[in-house]
């Protein structure tokens, strides 16, 4: 009884959070003819696969080749901010020294100004170091950690028992050890969701690659969108729905693959073991 | 976990590593001996192929023989925070194109090359240009933009709903109280009261985007140094015919109406395409949506109406303005690719691609042959018009539009009184207004000169 | 070694540890806040030079209409939608542990909102919340129920956000659903063993466990409420700012509007100063009520 009230109210929630994304798909597959339709049809009556072909062949937004640079750089930044906020949250929540809160306060007022009053200084700092127009002002910074992927790291690092470091220590494991042997493991599921976040967040910002980049040729999927909004000619709803689902299934996928992580937490892998 | 091993290197690794090895690389060959000349644009899509297509022509030919390579950059409508950013972190494009609206703002604040020495040698004869549209890239005298993509705002009427509502679709309205009059007879009501169509609406939710524009059809809202106010009386007469408008529907029933409306405008849900809508007021791209969406759509084209007490038509008209930033790379082939854009020939194939008006007094001799804008000469012979107006030229413009907006929104939502919103709204204009040039002052740039900014404000006098 | 050589160590421990983030932000971020701090006392026109005006962006900012409403509108979304939105996720994370059977066909459906890009939501939910075409009042109608006008009516344009709003709360979830399964099992038990009922264990048990997890959201959610901008940006853009009676103008709309609009980037940078120091204090709040709360093993 309890479980099936639980399977009908997850189903009810769950018709309720696709149905923007099938709005979106049908879209993505309305010839222009249906698209004028009024009221818009709720699935396309002639769905036309053939918008996927002219999207991917567009001339104007190379669809494949911006994928290459979103990839790129979203690789290059996912592995940095891993590798770095993981260690930067465990010196914030496993090590006791002095200035720790006051450091970590400062980080978190960072996260606090928003972009574009730094934008123009940042700007600055890069074109001296000869940035502008090339990846790397978009991957470099997840190198040194960023402030939200560190916080989300450093509160469950904190939900993670101190005897567990301790048993650590007299095992005669140096922090390095404990770190890499201990914390990771048990926080693979904030890691999944750290990957994936930022996965997100990159894959699809927009103002940073066109702030940063110089030519058509290195700009990214998500800034390939906006391209699809001309001033006088139109938007193509259609294909701008159809780069947009192309958007979405990578990050789909990569979901799908780290959800098992993070429903596995320490219930699962015991702290007792 | 093997089985999801597997998945994970088929979904994600397989395509991601085929993708990244044998992907498409760089798309362009830049040639290196050639001097690169960068060039920043909104337009994408179609309007970007075609100025595509003119650069590459300049690439092989002029630019062949001369060293020049130019690198057209489209940025969508994000370009103006692009090069803003550019421009104040020293690293400005060579040539860009720029919204009118801003060409004070850059102007005061030289970041833009003046023109005015050039143009003899890059063989551009302003006499040659409508004066209304040479206007706009004018500040304070001196030239700053070439208008690159000119249009003229109409009124854009439906023809079938002209004659089911007994109207001769060859007579449009010319005056305001026709306007309504005609309005009235186009506006058809469903049995239980609500609108189904309406002649016209003042709504800013209508296609109605240069909301500021309606002071300039009772009157003048400039005052002697050319600026906006919306508590001159043109500006109050506009609100209280906005105000006018949603009494006579009254406010629930266009509120109904308008919640019907698609705020998509370019699909056929645009309420004039949709024909919800008789009578709008919109530039030419109109017959683009048209066409594809709506081909079979029965319009014309004609001067908006006019409330001024001596007939003139007023004309809002507008351009894309070619700038060079100043600080740029490459200034001389910057201005070696101007002056061949510029040629009347060159410019009007863009022109045209663009379903825009030509900038050129008298345009090619099959620049009207084919447009993709079949009333495309009324727009031309609009620019023309002696009541012609521009985006008024005030570095706090922007600010303006925004408070403007303001205050003919609440005028629409019955939040406010048209004449206490115009007072409060200019209030805060002229707040706006103090303050700039308190801070102008200081930094010691050019005063305001009284005279000049009111002729390069109305344009084409 | 001796107990001030030890807390040494600890110390350089601790920086070591930390190097990447404030090596990133000695080279890359303090530069930018530095200065942005000194622009918020300058009339910065972004095409020229900052000149020093002392604290009168700040005195302007008080005495402005607009940045009042602005600040009012967030404040408002702020104190509607962050409850809302943590209940919602609290509780669509404790259904989806529920089940052992296809949580991960659930879980990807809740999360995938999340994915879509901002603009294409935007445009998504234009379709969606249209006042007669739209899908919403059309499943309404089916109810008998006459739908708002979501973006035209100034009263509805909020309520429309805050709906969007929960539409998103899928990286939340996700966030509440690990912290939900750090819970060992074990204190369940014991729970169970001491006969302790479902929602006394969620009291006692659960919600202590999980404030680390609760705060970072609070404080995420804060946040990313004053930076809350692109959505209603890129709805009203084609008809009007922020919205019918400037009712969906939010703080960085504002902020937005005046750094590239209308070229007062010092005013810009006062509006982002006091943003600052209004979330501080409140993430400083909410920590405060975190370590009353809190649980430490």
């Amino acid at each position: 009884m309890k479980t099936a009230l639980i399977y009908i109210l997850l189903a009810v929630l769950s018709v309720a959070f696709c149905a923007p994304l099938i709005t979106m798909l049908s879209t993505s597959l309305k010839p222009d003819s249906e698209l004028s339709r009024t009221p818009p049809t709720l699935l396309p009556v002639q769905p036309d696969p053939g918008i996927y072909r002219r999207v991917l062949e567009s001339r104007e937004v190379p669809v494949p080749l911006y994928a290459r640079n979103t990839l790129i750089i979203t690789l290059l930044s996912m592995a940095g901010t891993l590798l770095s906020s993981a260690a930067v949250a465990y010196g914030f929540s496993r090590i006791a020294w002095r200035g720790r809160n006051v450091m970590f306060a400062v980080m978190l007022a960072t996260m606090m100004i928003p972009f574009p009053v730094v934008m123009v200084p940042t700007y600055v700092i890069f074109k001296h170091l000869g940035w502008i127009g090339s990846f790397k002002p978009l991957w470099v910074p997840a190198w040194f950690g960023s402030a939200f992927n560190i916080f989300l790291l450093r509160q469950f690092f904190l939900t993670i028992p101190r005897e567990l470091d301790e048993a650590a220590r007299l095992d005669g494991c140096g922090t390095w050890r404990t770190f890499w042997r201990i914390i990771l493991p048990l926080a693979k599921p904030a890691l999944a969701i750290v990957a994936v976040l930022h996965f997100i967040t990159v894959w699809n910002d927009f103002l940073a690659p066109l702030i940063f980049l110089n030519h058509q040729d290195q700009f990214t999927l998500a800034l390939g969108l906006t391209f699809y909004q001309t001033r006088s000619g139109g938007t193509s709803w259609n294909q701008l729905m159809a780069v947009s689902t192309m958007i979405v299934a990578p990050a789909l996928v990569i979901f799908f693959v780290a959800q098992r992580a993070f429903v596995r937490g320490i219930a699962t892998t015991g702290i007792k073991g | 976990m093997s089985l999801r091993k597997i998945i994970i290197i088929t979904l994600l690794g397989v395509p991601a590593g085929a993708l990244l090895l044998f992907g498409p690389r760089r798309t362009a060959d830049v040639p290196c001996d050639r001097t690169i000349v960068r060039y920043w644009e909104s337009w994408a899509g179609v309007e970007g192929r075609a100025v595509q297509e003119l650069i590459d022509e300049f690439n092989r030919t002029v630019g062949a023989q001369r060293g020049v390579f130019v690198q057209y950059v489209s940025l969508g409508s994000m370009i103006h925070e692009r090069l803003l950013a550019a421009c104040a972190g020293g690293d400005p494009p060579d040539v860009a194109g720029l919204f009118a609206f801003a060409l004070p703002q850059y102007a005061e604040l030289g970041a833009l090359e003046p023109l005015d020495a050039d143009l003899p040698a890059l063989g551009i004869r302003p006499t040659e240009f409508v004066p209304a549209l040479w206007q706009i890239g004018v500040y304070h005298g001196r030239t700053y933009g070439l208008p690159s993509t000119p249009f003229t705002i109409a009124m854009y009427y439906n023809r079938r709903l002209f004659r089911a509502a007994g109207l001769d679709p060859d007579r449009p309205p010319t005056t305001f109280d026709e306007l309504r009059a005609f309005s009235e007879r186009l506006t058809r009501t469903a049995p239980d009261g609500s609108l189904q169509t309406v002649g016209f609406l003042p709504s800013p939710k209508v296609l109605n985007w240069w909301h500021w524009c309606w002071p300039f059809f009772f009157g003048d809202p400039l005052d002697e140094q050319g600026r906006y106010r919306i508590d001159s009386a043109a500006g109050v007469r506009a609100l209280e015919w906005v105000a006018s408008y949603r009494d006579r529907f009254g406010a629930e029933r266009t509120q109904v109406f308008e919640q019907g409306l698609g705020i998509v405008v370019e699909g056929a849900q645009n309420p004039f395409m949709a024909e919800r809508v008789a009578i709008i007021h919109q530039g030419p791209w109109m017959a683009n949506f048209i066409r594809r969406y709506t081909p079979d759509l029965d319009y014309a084209v004609a001067a908006f109406p006019s409330a001024r007490p001596d007939g003139s038509r007023p004309v809002l008209v507008c351009s894309d303005l070619l700038v060079l930033p100043r600080g740029a790379r490459h200034p001389r082939e910057a201005r070696l690719f101007l002056g061949w854009l510029m040629q009347q020939p060159v410019l009007e194939r863009l022109c045209k691609a663009h379903g825009k008006i030509s900038p050129f007094r008298t345009p090619g001799p099959d620049f009207f042959r084919d447009h993709p804008n079949p009333f495309i000469q009324i727009h031309h012979e609009l620019a023309a018009s002696p009541a012609a107006f521009g985006y008024p030229k005030m570095p706090t413009w922007p600010q303006i539009e925004h408070d403007v907006l303001t205050a003919v929104n609440n005028v629409w939502f019955g939040l406010g009184t048209p004449r206490d919103e115009a007072r409060a709204a200019q209030q805060r204009i002229d707040a706006a207004v103090a303050a700039y040039e308190r801070l102008a002052r200081m930094r010691c740039l050019a005063p305001v000169g009284a005279a000049d900014a009111k002729a390069s404000t109305r344009a084409g006098s | 070694m001796s107990r001030s050589g030890a807390q040494r160590n600890q110390w350089l421990l601790g920086l070591a540890w930390t190097s990447p983030w404030w090596l990133g932000f000695v080279l890359l971020t303090a530069g930018p806040l530095a200065l942005s701090l000194y622009l918020s006392f300058c009339d910065y026109p972004l095409l020229a030079r900052p000149v020093y005006i002392g604290a009168e962006n700040y005195a302007a900012l008080v005495q402005d209409p607009v940045w009042w409403k602005a600040l009012g509108n967030t404040v408002r979304f702020a104190v509607i939608s962050i409850p809302l939105c943590s209940a919602f996720a609290l509780g669509i994370a404790w259904l989806l542990q529920q089940p052992n059977r296809g949580g991960a066909i659930f879980q990807a459906l809740i999360f995938l909102p999340t994915i879509v890009p901002l603009i294409a939501t935007a445009m998504i939910w234009l379709w969606m919340l249209n006042g007669e075409l739209g899908l919403l009042n059309q499943v309404l109608r089916w109810f008998g129920l006459r739908g708002p006008n979501w973006l035209g009516d100034p009263v509805w344009a909020m309520r429309a956000l805050v709906l969007i709003a929960l539409w998103g709360v899928g990286n939340t979830v996700v966030i509440y659903l690990a912290g939900l399964n750090e819970v060992p099992r074990e204190l369940y038990e014991a729970a169970h063993l001491d006969g302790a009922g479902a929602a006394t264990t969620f009291l006692r048990i659960t919600l202590p466990i999980l404030t680390p997890v609760i705060l970072f959201n609070a404080v995420i959610a804060i946040i990313a409420t004053f930076q809350y901008f692109v959505i209603p940006f890129s709805i009203w853009r084609a008809t009007d700012r922020g919205g019918p009676g400037r009712s969906a103008y939010f703080y960085t709309s504002y902020l937005y509007d005046n750094a590239f609009l209308y070229l007062k980037m010092g005013y810009a940078s006062a509006m982002a100063w006091v943003q600052l120091l209004i979330i501080l204090a409140l993430t400083g709040l909410v920590f405060l009520v975190g370590r009353r709360v809190g649980y430490r093993p």
